[in-house]
């Protein structure tokens, strides 16, 4: 069952993945990469964000488990880990972590990017942008740009 | 409209599933409608009890074309994948409604 998971904020911590991950690794991993989305203080126009508040549905857990077993199907992927944080978040504050480990550091740099480009595109997960001056789900915004 | 009652006096209908800015033009994570033939009717439905704010999130302004940004999903299948608009709908049906994803971080 691939490690995945939707939290409330302070239910998850990258210390606490990362130690999980390094207790059953194996000989032949090489190479450990993260990522971590982390809340931008300005928003796509500049505006101070006062935080963006995060929904999601109750299949997105399924979702992140099939990403993360299609990515660990791969010969040279031995573990991924993918833990969503929804909830009102503040700039500076964490709301993703990926974690891969694989054989080499090629196999890991490939996933990474591949897992983000997916949770993006497929989990159902929606974010609201709150600014000073106004607010708005995201979609909402990449429709006026 | 009222919901219809099953054979065994159980509330039967179709179970509609908000999220996002569908959620909040609604004020309600979901709602229950009773029996409609497809998808058309559901949202003419939806419009029907929640108004002008259901129109602005679903349709292009000053017409009955779904926005771009509108995903339904009949059942976990999105219309596009069966008959659009036009899709059936039948008692125990779960619909849900909702904007195109965003999560992670930009």
């Amino acid at each position: 069952m691939p490690d995945v998971g939707i939290y409330s904020k302070g239910k998850v911590t990258l210390p606490d993945l990362f130690r999980k991950l390094r207790q059953d690794i194996g000989e032949n991993v090489g190479a450990i990469g993260c990522f971590v989305g982390v809340v931008r203080g300005l928003s796509g126009e500049g505006e101070r964000v006062k935080f963006l508040r995060y929904q999601s549905s109750e299949d997105a857990v399924k979702k992140l488990e099939q990403i993360a077993a299609d990515i660990e199907k791969r010969p040279n992927v031995h573990r991924v880990m993918i833990h969503h944080i929804v909830d009102q978040i503040a700039p500076g504050e964490d709301a993703i972590y990926v974690l891969v480990a694989g054989h080499r550091r090629d196999d890991v740099f490939k996933a990474l990017p591949e897992l983000m480009n997916r949770v993006k595109a497929e989990v159902p997960i929606w974010k609201k942008e709150v600014t000073e001056r106004k607010e708005y789900w995201i979609h909402e915004f990449a429709g006026k740009k | 409209m009222r919901l219809g009652k099953s054979f065994n006096g159980s509330t039967m209908g179709i179970t509609v599933k908000f999220f996002a800015n569908f959620r909040e033009a609604v004020g309600q994570e979901r709602v229950e409608v009773a029996a409609v033939r497809d998808v058309a009717a559901l949202l003419d439905e939806l419009v029907r009890q929640f108004g002008e704010r259901m129109v602005d999130q679903l349709y292009e302004l000053g017409s009955k074309k779904l926005r771009e940004t509108v995903n339904v999903l009949v059942n976990g299948r999105g219309i596009n994948l069966l008959s659009g608009l036009d899709t059936k709908l039948k008692d125990g049906d779960v619909v849900a409604i909702f904007p195109p994803v965003s999560g992670g971080t930009s």
